[in-house]
């Protein structure tokens, strides 16, 4: 039993879901003819199986459903939005009652008078008066004779059609009411069951099945029999038992067994409909000849009784009430099965491989031949494998008008939904990924994207808005557009919306391309709907929707015209379980790149067309009239390799492989390209997965386990600024980025006096030096050099520190404007793109406090510290600024969060002649300014919590004494459209971090400037 | 049966001290084998290898013990076992017995054990002549979240 149910389950949720999409066509099409009757067909197998499993709830409501269907199908009601919608409830409600049958293996309780009533209510013609639904746009619709076509509804012309086509007397018959005087007048006399006759023996002898039946049988006579037969049923209303052994005498002397009997019943079904009976008498008549099954059963098996046992006893267990024929074409196979298979067919083909390699190596042998049709085999047998596991993604759509249908009820929108490429056919696990994301993409186009009615009106399109699905093979991959005419995406909204969710800066966002912003809507927790609404807006949805098909290695993109509409374009694999890949190799270990990914290879060496350009060191490739930045994979995988061509001499040959990620087109230099191979992608180990260049690992034909490449990761780890594309490491990184002052800065690494190492931003230093010990001089007890024409104050890194007594020693020379300092150090020892993040602070004379550059603690001195040891000795000494020490110093405030610039800023400015007073938050500025502290100028960072400097500039503008104070900005990033945002925050120049000598000069213009209008 | 072979340690040398995995957790022991190197991948971990048709990431206890490099030429084996589902290969100096060890010369860590050693050790056994560290299988492969993010 519990196999039946199971088997009864399955086919029925298919039929249901057939019927959902079917019902929304016929809604459309009210006249066609063939989904009617497969839906009617559908609903009717449905009741029948229930009946048979006795589950009168389910066989109730289906029942009911039928009935209404009936009256559409025999034209004596229209299909309206209002029954299309009753059925598709009652359905759901069939839906609701299987799904706790296949919880619980029982029918639940419940009670479901009320839609059989309404239903019934319906079929009776009472319509929708007391059916309570939401009402679609048009209203409930009247036959008269001038009304609009609109869809759902049979234009008048199609109604007449239907009437003529039915039989019945007149359009208000209705079965129930059937007089006595016999079903015959009903069905159309004597004339229309000699037709059936007629058509029901071309069917059976037509039908392979059947025709023994009529072997031998003189057809006219039976013919005539049959309609005999009928025909005093139908006159007497009931069957008439003494004809039908004459009527069937030849189905009977050639053994009519059980499944041919239901054959023939079907045929006689088919015949009823098409000489327009009407549901009820054709059901009536099919129970005429059901009645007789007995009787010419019973009368064939005396017949045939001997010799055909055996084949008897076959076919009869099959007559549950499948065709036969169709049933033995295909079987149910579990899904673990299948995917099992696979695993073992990708095994198998791994191991050929192998083979094959083996083979190849050790040149002729007897191996060859068989090696050859095993290799045939398997490849045949691997494409089998994966056709039992391809299907239509049509089967994940199939929910779709369904869902379209409600929400346009729901919405009130008119939406029309179009599907292409429906049988493009992919992997079924890939398919059962991607239905759920499609379905919330499609309700998502239909609530966001698609306006109402009134908007669209207002926009100038038209009233029906168009949701179009499309799928087609490319390159190895599936690509599925989604793309609507609605509203499009608001980036002014998106925005906002980014901004209040934090996930970008003002800043960050006046830089954005549309498109980046766009991109957006595939954060967590981003919803542009101003409403909740039950179709959607809770925010849970691109993000899951991003994520669940990068998982599957496929890519989501968008590309949307506010007010023209939105299209996504997905790009899945085919399969996931083999992918053929492209073998490359790169400082001595093959890699593998999954082919779909490469566009092209490019050799490109001295003599070819193709030559690898640098720009300052950034290598280009020209390709077609397009410059593509390169990538060489060993700096990526971070192979410390001179690189021979960067030196200007191109003499080594080397291959580019063009890769496309997103809209991002870009080369990775490799230093060998093998050959192509089949690999079975396998999941890397877990503590590797934070790794983002690989996608995983695989064996190769001779064994060896190779990493494969991905160039999503690629992309993004070469490159912040690529990684705006899809990734979300940096996506954290910008989140970091705001919080404090953490962009990357070159940072100079030097010894001086022991093991430590210590550093210093390469920004402050002007020129690396090295000098003879023997230059150096004494003056008032401090070491001096001369250097290009002036004496130059020498500093020791700490009084512990000792100049060697002879040979030469490395410099570190700091400037500004004419004054200079030199450090001496033990050992330059590189320099290192880091950030620097103090994170102890010292206590010891000359050190910021140590950070890690590198990974190794390191010491970052202060060069506050040593400028103002050497430049206030010196000026004393000395007296070198004469114009600083006797104008009156001005006075100037830093605003900056972060302690380790201030600290930098500071002693440049007091050495530049400036007091200097600092705040690290623009609140404690502001402090400042209510304690009527007056100043000069205000240097301001941007980049701050709490209050950024665009609004403290604001703020200082809008009132107090600092009204007039010029400001200048200071910031890591001085594009463009910052500077114009500084200007209308009130900032009177902006200047790029660490840029020291722009930085001096506007705060000198600045001052000038304004004592020259005061 | 089930007491005894939990105290069933397989012994294995790193840089001259015995440590000691707990017999079960075994799959394999193997020779020096083809290692595929990983870029990027978390110092400790020596790369993958291909064990079998099936692939196994090799950690170098060397590495993650912070002891020093082997030399080039030296005698390596590898300890093959199972984490989370998953194979993991030990590449380490030699494997010594399966020794059976009685509670009673169990020891906890001793305090002034290198931190190293003490996130990756359960204790340690007193045989007649040598120590001999337990290693954990979970906390060995417990790779540093500052490591993991090289």
């Amino acid at each position: 039993m519990d196999d039946l149910l199971n088997e009864f389950l399955t086919e029925t949720f298919e039929s249901i879901e057939v019927v959902d999409v079917e019902l929304v066509e016929l809604e459309k099409d009210p006249n066609n003819k063939s989904v009617l009757d497969n839906i009617f067909r559908l609903v009717h197998t449905i009741k029948g199986t229930c009946g048979f499993l006795g589950l009168p709830r389910l066989e109730a409501v289906a029942h009911s459903g039928e009935n209404v269907l009936g009256k559409f199908r025999d034209g004596e009601m229209d299909v309206t939005p209002e029954a299309v919608t009753l059925i598709l409830n009652a359905l759901d409600r069939i839906k609701e009652i299987l799904d706790g049958l296949e919880q619980t293996q029982e029918e639940p309780a419940g009670d479901d008078s009320e839609i059989i009533n309404q239903l019934n209510a319906m079929a009776e013609g009472k319509t929708v008066a007391a059916v309570k639904i939401v009402e679609p746009v048009e209203a409930p619709i009247e036959v008269s004779n001038v009304r609009p076509s609109v869809p759902g509804e049979a234009t008048l012309d199609e109604l007449e059609a239907a009437f003529l086509a039915a039989p019945g007397p007149d359009d208000e018959e209705l079965a129930e009411e059937v007089v006595s005087g016999g079903k015959l007048e009903s069905v159309g006399g004597v004339e229309t069951v000699s037709v059936l006759s007629h058509l029901f023996h071309n069917r059976i002898s037509s039908d392979a099945s059947l025709n023994e039946l009529l072997k031998g049988a003189d057809l006219r006579k039976s013919k005539k029999a049959v309609e005999e037969f009928f025909t005093s049923c139908l006159q007497n209303e009931k069957c008439d038992e003494g004809l039908v052994e004459t009527a069937f005498a030849d189905f009977i002397n050639n053994g009519i067994a059980e499944d041919q009997f239901y054959n023939t019943t079907k045929h006689l079904e088919s015949v009823c409909e098409e000489v327009g009976m009407s549901s009820i008498d054709a059901e009536f008549t099919k129970e005429i000849y059901s009645e007789t099954s007995k009787k010419m059963l019973e009368a064939a098996k005396k017949n045939i009784d001997a010799a055909e046992t055996p084949k008897k006893a076959e076919v009869a267990t099959k007559s549950g009430g499948k065709e036969g024929s169709i049933a033995n074409q295909s079987i149910r196979v579990a899904v673990d099965v299948l995917d099992n298979l696979m695993n073992m067919v990708s095994e198998l083909v791994l191991t050929r491989n192998q083979l094959m390699q083996i083979s190849r190596r050790s040149g002729e042998n007897e191996f060859e031949i068989p090696l050859q049709r095993l290799s045939q085999c398997t490849t045949e047998l691997q494409e089998g494998v994966m056709k039992t596991r391809m299907q239509p993604i049509g089967n994940a759509w199939s929910k779709l008008p369904r869902i379209i249908r409600d929400l346009q009820m729901e919405l009130g929108k008119k939406i029309e939904l179009q599907m292409l490429g429906a049988d493009t056919e992919l992997d079924r696990q890939v398919l059962e990924l991607i239905k759920d994301p499609l379905t919330h993409m499609i309700r998502n186009s239909a609530d966001h994207g698609v306006e109402t009615i009134e908007d669209r009106i207002a926009a100038g399109k038209k009233e029906t808005g168009t949701i179009r699905l499309n799928a087609f093979h490319e390159g190895g991959q599936i690509i599925i557009e989604i793309s609507d005419d609605g509203a499009g995406l608001p980036v002014e909204k998106l925005k906002a919306k980014a901004l209040a969710n934090e996930l970008a800066t003002e800043e960050e966002i006046a830089e954005m391309s549309d498109q980046q912003i766009q991109r957006f809507i595939f954060h967590a927790g981003f919803s542009t709907a101003a409403q909740v609404t039950s179709v959607s807006g809770r925010g849970v949805g691109m993000d899951v929707v991003r994520t669940n098909i990068e998982k599957i290695g496929g890519t989501i993109e968008l590309k949307s015209t506010e007010g023209k509409g939105t299209t996504f374009f997905i790009k899945i694999p085919l399969t996931l379980a083999i992918v053929s890949a492209l073998i490359v190799e790169s400082g001595d270990e093959r890699y593998a790149i999954p082919q779909i990914s490469v566009l092209e290879l490019v050799r490109a060496s001295g003599d070819s067309n193709h030559n690898i350009e640098y720009i300052n060191s950034t290598p280009v490739l020209r390709l077609r009239d397009r410059l593509l930045p390169l990538l060489h994979l060993n700096k990526i995988l971070g192979f410390e390799e001179v690189n021979e061509e960067q030196s200007g001499e191109n003499t080594r040959e080397e291959f580019i492989i063009i890769t496309q990620v997103g809209d991002f087109t870009f080369g990775i230099v490799v230093d060998q390209v093998f050959d192509t191979e089949e690999i079975v992608v396998k999941p890397v180990a877990p503590i590797l997965r934070d790794l983002n260049v690989f996608s995983g690992n695989t064996i190769l034909g001779d064994g060896t386990v190779i990493m494969i490449l991905d160039p999503n990761g690629i992309a993004s780890e070469a490159n912040e600024a690529m990684a705006d594309l899809a990734d979300q490491k940096a996506e954290e990184d910008e989140t970091n980025a705001l919080a404090t002052f953490d962009d990357k800065e070159a940072i100079l690494l030097f010894r001086a006096g022991g093991e430590t190492k210590r550093a210093v931003p390469l920004s402050l230093v002007s020129r690396l030096e090295e000098i003879d010990v023997s230059k150096i001089e004494v003056s008032e007890g401090n070491k001096m050099v001369q250097y290009r024409g002036k004496l130059m104050p020498l500093v020791l890194i700490n009084d512990q520190y000792d100049i060697k007594s002879e040979g030469r020693q490395p410099m570190l020379v700091f400037t500004d404007d004419d004054k200079a300092m030199g450090i001496i150090v033990d050992e330059i020892s590189d320099i290192k793109e880091d950030r620097i993040n103090v994170e102890l602070d010292s206590k010891a004379v000359g050190q910021l406090g140590t950070a890690i550059v590198d990974g190794i603690a390191t010491e970052v001195i202060d060069i506050a510290h040593y400028f103002e040891k050497t430049f206030n000795n010196w000026q004393m000494g000395m007296d070198v600024m004469p114009d600083v020490v006797t104008s009156r110093r001005k006075n100037i405030l830093i605003v900056d969060d972060s302690t380790f610039f201030l600290n930098l800023l500071k002693p440049l400015l007091t050495a530049a002649g400036y007091n200097v007073t600092i705040a690290a938050t623009a609140s404690e500025a502001l402090e400042f300014r209510e304690q009527g502290f007056d100043f000069d100028l205000i240097v301001s960072d941007i980049d701050m919590p709490e209050m950024n400097g665009f609004e403290f500039a604001e703020e200082v503008r809008e009132e107090g004494i600092w009204q007039e104070t010029p400001m200048v900005a200071l910031s890591a990033n001085s594009s463009e459209k910052r500077f114009e945002r500084g200007r209308e925050a009130g900032f009177d120049n902006y200047v790029e971090k660490l840029d020291r000598d722009t930085l001096l000069k506007a705060i000198e213009e600045q001052i000038s400037d304004q004592e020259n209008a005061a | 049966m089930e007491v005894l072979n939990k105290n069933d340690y397989v012994t294995i040398w790193l840089d001259g001290q015995m440590c000691g995995i707990p017999v079960l957790e075994v799959h394999d022991v193997l020779s020096r084998q083809v290692i595929t190197k990983i870029p990027q991948a978390p110092s400790a971990v020596a790369g993958v290898l291909n064990l079998r048709g099936q692939i196994v990431t090799a950690i170098n206890l060397r590495k993650r013990l912070s002891l020093s490099d082997r030399e080039e030429d030296a005698e390596e084996m590898n300890i093959v076992v199972e984490y989370q589902n998953e194979p993991y290969s030990l590449i380490i100096d030699k494997v010594g017995d399966v020794l059976s060890l009685s509670e009673d010369a169990f020891e906890r860590n001793p305090v002034t054990l290198e931190s190293c050693w003490q996130g990756v050790s359960n204790g340690i056994y007193r045989l007649d002549e040598d120590l001999l560290v337990v290693l954990d299988i979970e906390k060995l492969l417990t790779l540093g979240e500052a490591k993991a993010a090289a």
